[in-house]
């Protein structure tokens, strides 16, 4: 099958639930990419994006309890399919092919 | 918690409508939880970002709408889902979303077009709605009227005297209170810099009868209204908050004003604002009136009087009540009240004065902007229509229905529609805080402007009703043809786009029409506006530069010698040249005026006639602005040595009551046991009252013999204003540092003012009749394109059979003017209809001004052949053989 393209803000969001040992939810996504890149983020796009991913079938979705704390609100968290590794795998195995040998600054 | 402002409540309703149910919560819970961790720290930040985020969430939010199609299905059930034929629905967006990929060019035209339309009728409708539907910020505004003594004498409105105001509040049996103020403005010292305020001396019951608490400590109390008690103040929030932070402790403090001691017994909320008219600037402080029943002369009119009309009262009771109180006063008091009435208006007309003039012509111009925006969009949507002949006919071969395919049509101007909304928010949220200056430099009124539900909900009323005309016409043609004629023949069906044609052409001829209207409108403007600015104002206000300045002192000596020593450090500043002083600076609002009974001439009383006046510092005024003298001779020193009573009078003066020629040493009073004042000299005619007003009747007395406390300086220089305030402030203080400066001003900047409201009337129907012009040109465009593109075969017999291409040029541009004409004839109807609506505003030129009627055919003739050169080179350059193979 062919390789499907995965678009930068995808690739982005798989990373960052990555770093957070492949399962978060959408406020630590969005933090994790507004720390790391240094870009303000929407919030809108980053639950866009998860439910591409979602249909795609790069990640997958369930509701957590509610936190334990007054007035304590469910998280939905995402972790990353089978599916989901390779296809960022391939991906950053082709950045990194791309890059070799360059001296980035 | 604080409630979030109405804008971002709406944009969360939105937001939440849009996002698919799964990610819904998700999305509002994170952006209200960035916005407390940030609002910890910054709440101003916090807001922004939370704006942010939820415009950002709009397009994803439409996106996720588009793509997810379980959602409607799992919202309304399987069996229901089908019935309303959502994803059929869905279908159809996702069409539409197609179209817009696949023609991105026409999307974004039709998108830009609609957004203009409709934001420019929001804007409009917010102030409007501002201006004549919202409540005033007073308890039962309705009832509340303004109250004014008409002067029959001289057939115009005046203010009240305290006595003939206290015999109306005790005698009328309509209202159920009067109150009265005057403006004034006292210097406060102490504290900063000392300052000028503007204030309003109001009778103790001003809040009462109004309706509003203040936010902290008390109102007026009747014991503030006798002698003695008098010196209390309350506080605007504004004043609160720039000189006393906002500190609470302020109630109970002392503060000087105009050097006495004043207790601070009040601040109003933020919301309260003085009942004046708009534009006329914002009063800060309130002090009480404690001498209105030791007044005892009626004719010394100088009060404002605001009633409110008992419950079950209306206003033509109240009128009839007063009329008839006032002819008893007139009875009683003949020499001070014979002539005068009562006369009483609504609030709301006597605040909005002039105002609500440019706002009828540019609602009435958005409005046709609008119309235009709909016929260019129809025009647009029927073309595109036409071009997809074929694939509506291949869909209805395939088995869709009618209805389906007008729905087709009507969902894809609906999405123009919706993505138009979404831009228009936005940008009327980002223009949030022009609204916000706006109100504050322009208006300065109790009307609140600003982007409420029911401004939101016109907006999306507009492009509905938009959307669906525009719309209509092409769903309507889309399906009443024969549509296997089309799949036959390859080209739309005769009948089909003969129908077509007619209905683009008259659509294009209605928006040429409407184009021709709004150009000629704003051509009157234009042309009004030029007179205006163009009418000679007796002065020189070049390089001239304004400040107001009070001196306060306990003789007229003492005033005399701090101007003088004022003046000579003024002269001192670098980049000075000229300096003087002036009251009632010219095109300002301030008069003062007093009757003139010329020496040796028995006027009867009911003719006297009044003449305005100004003090001025000494002659070095005329020189510093320029005022031309035409006979005799102006003020000198031995003038002022002598204090004898002079004049210099104007032309309009001169020749009222004596000859051009013959008025030097002739002698006047101002009143009929006053003393005599000889004329030593003419000068010429200067506007004060504005463009629209002649000059009158004017005197100029010196100074030094009634110093007044306000006066305004006059200087000119070269510097720019910015680097001259700083050196001027310190002069004036080097003399007293408790001398409060207000109101720096170039004098262009006072002329400009003066002419504000007929500046944005000429540019908003300006920008209205480009934009409208630019689309109708669009419009003649997208149709000769259009059947060009339809006769292209045509195009390429006629060439074949020897055709020339300039005959061929010639009859396309032909038809593109043809239809020009006909909407320029139609629009000079129009024209007619709009230069009878602005008479009463323009000035100097006629409504029906021939240059502007002769020049708005040749710019749209123009236009047309314009808008049909491409298509028609295009035409002229079809290769018979190619366009002949093509079937």
């Amino acid at each position: 099958m062919k390789q499907k393209h995965i678009p930068e803000f995808e690739l982005y969001i798989l990373l960052a639930i990555s770093q957070q040992k492949g399962e978060s939810y959408g406020a630590e996504i969005r933090r994790e990419i507004e720390e790391r890149s240094g870009r303000s983020v929407a919030v809108g796009a980053i639950y866009e994006t998860l439910a591409r991913l979602e249909r795609k079938r790069f990640v997958r979705s369930f509701e957590s309890e509610p936190l334990p704390v007054q007035g304590g609100r469910s998280r939905r968290y995402f972790s990353i399919t089978a599916a989901g590794s390779q296809a960022l795998a391939t991906a950053m195995g082709m950045l990194g092919r791309m890059a070799e040998g360059l001296e980035l600054l | 918690m604080k409630q979030e402002p109405l804008f971002d409540r709406v944009l969360i309703a939105v937001v939440s409508t849009l996002t698919p149910r799964p990610s819904r919560r998700y999305v509002l819970n994170d952006i209200d939880d960035g916005f407390n961790t940030l609002a910890e720290s910054d709440i101003h930040q916090a807001t922004t970002w939370r704006r942010t985020q939820l415009l950002r969430a709009l397009l994803p939010a439409l996106r996720m709408r588009l793509t997810d199609r379980e959602s409607w299905t799992a919202r309304l059930g399987e069996p229901l889902g089908n019935m309303m034929n959502m994803n059929g629905l869905v279908q159809d967006l996702k069409f539409a979303g197609r179209g817009f990929k696949r023609s991105p060019g026409f999307f974004g035209i039709a998108v830009t077009v609609l957004t203009i339309g409709i934001t420019a009728n929001t804007a409009i409708f917010a102030v409007a709605k501002a201006l004549f539907l919202d409540p005033l910020p007073y308890q039962e505004a309705g009832q509340l009227v303004k109250l004014m003594e008409w002067n029959g004498r001289q057939n115009r409105p005046t203010t009240i005297s305290p006595a003939n105001y206290l015999d109306l509040k005790s005698r009328n049996r309509s209202l159920t209170d009067i109150t009265v103020f005057n403006l004034t403005f006292p210097t406060m010292t102490g504290a900063g810099d000392p300052v000028r305020l503007t204030g309003s001396r109001v009778s103790w019951n001003f809040f009462d009868v109004l309706g509003v608490l203040p936010l902290l400590g008390a109102a007026f109390a009747p014991q503030h209204g006798s002698p003695g008690n008098e010196n209390v103040v309350v506080l605007s929030h504004g004043l609160w908050t720039s000189r006393f932070g906002g500190d609470e402790s302020v109630i109970g403090s002392t503060v000087a004003v105009n050097n006495s001691p004043y207790e601070v017994i009040g601040v109003m909320p933020d919301t309260f604002v003085h009942p004046e008219p708009v534009q006329s600037g914002e009063t800060t402080i309130w002090l009480v009136q404690s001498d209105l029943e030791t007044e005892l002369d009626r004719g010394q009119r100088y009060l404002h009087g605001i009633a409110r009309l008992k419950p079950d009262a209306t206003l033509e009771d109240a009128q009839l009540d007063l009329t008839n109180l006032s002819a008893a006063l007139a009875l009683e008091y003949p020499a001070s009240n014979n002539q005068y009435s009562a006369i009483l208006t609504p609030l709301r007309d006597d605040i909005l004065g002039e105002n609500s003039t440019p706002l009828t012509i540019l609602a009435a111009a958005s409005i046709a902007l609008l119309l235009i925006v709909t016929t260019n969009l129809s025009g647009l949507l029927l073309t595109r229509s036409q071009g997809r002949t074929r694939e509506f006919a291949v869909r209805s071969a395939l088995g869709a229905g009618t209805a389906r395919i007008r729905r087709l049509v009507v969902v894809e101007a609906l999405s123009v529609a919706a993505i138009s909304v979404i831009a228009s928010l936005i940008i009327l949220g980002l223009s949030a805080n022009w609204f916000d200056q706006y109100q504050a430099t322009q208006l300065k009124s109790p009307f609140s402007i600003g982007l409420d539900l029911a401004t939101i909900g016109f907006l999306f009323a507009v492009a509905f009703v938009a959307a669906v005309s525009f719309g209509s016409a092409p769903a309507f043609l889309a399906t009443r043809s024969q549509l296997s004629a089309s799949l036959r023949s390859g080209t739309g069906g005769a009948g089909r786009t003969r129908r077509a044609h007619w209905l683009g052409s008259g659509l294009v001829v209605a928006e040429v029409a409407l184009a021709s209207m709004l150009l000629f409108g704003a051509m009157l403007l234009s042309r009004s506006f030029q007179a205006l600015y163009n009418t000679p104002v007796g002065f020189v206000a070049e390089n001239m530069v304004t400040f107001e300045l009070s001196v306060r002192r306990e003789t007229d000596e003492l005033k005399r010698s701090a101007y003088a020593a004022i003046k000579r450090e003024l002269k001192a500043v670098p980049g000075v040249s000229a300096i003087d002083m002036v009251s009632d600076l010219h095109f300002t609002r301030m008069n003062s005026s007093h009757d003139v009974y010329p020496e040796g001439q028995d006027i009867a009383p009911e003719d006297v006639t009044s003449s305005e006046f100004h003090t001025t510092g000494s002659s070095d005024y005329f020189a510093a602005s320029g005022i031309e003298l035409i006979r005799g001779r102006l003020f000198d020193s031995v003038d002022e040595g002598s204090r004898g009573q002079i004049s210099v009078i104007n032309r309009s003066m001169a020749l009222r009551h004596w000859s051009a020629t013959d008025v030097i040493g002739k002698r006047y009073k101002t009143s009929a046991d006053g003393e005599d004042i000889t004329i030593i000299g003419v000068v010429e005619d200067v506007l004060d009252d504005g463009y629209r007003q002649p000059a009158g009747d004017r005197a100029y007395y010196p100074y030094w013999n009634s110093p007044r406390i306000t006066m305004t300086m006059v200087l000119k220089s070269s510097l720019p204003l910015a680097r001259i305030i700083e050196p001027v402030k310190q002069a004036v203080w080097r003399v007293d540092p408790n001398l409060p400066l207000a109101k720096f001003a170039t004098m262009s900047s006072v002329i400009d003012e003066s002419v504000a409201r007929e500046r944005l009337a000429r540019q908003f129907v300006t920008l209205f009749s480009v934009t409208g012009t630019f689309l109708a040109m669009l419009g003649l465009y997208g149709i000769t394109a259009y059947v060009v593109g339809q006769r292209t075969r045509e195009y390429g017999i006629r060439s074949a059979l020897g055709a020339t291409s300039s005959t061929i040029l010639r009859g396309v541009i032909g038809s593109s003017l043809s239809l020009g004409l006909a909407g320029i004839a139609l629009g000079l109807v129009l024209s007619i209809t709009m230069g009878r609506m602005l008479s009463g505003f323009i000035f100097g030129v006629s409504p029906s001004d021939p240059t502007s009627l002769l020049a708005v055919p040749i710019v749209l003739g123009l236009t047309s052949i314009f808008a049909g050169l491409i298509p028609a080179i295009r035409a002229s350059q079809i290769d018979p053989v190619i366009s002949l193979k093509a079937d």
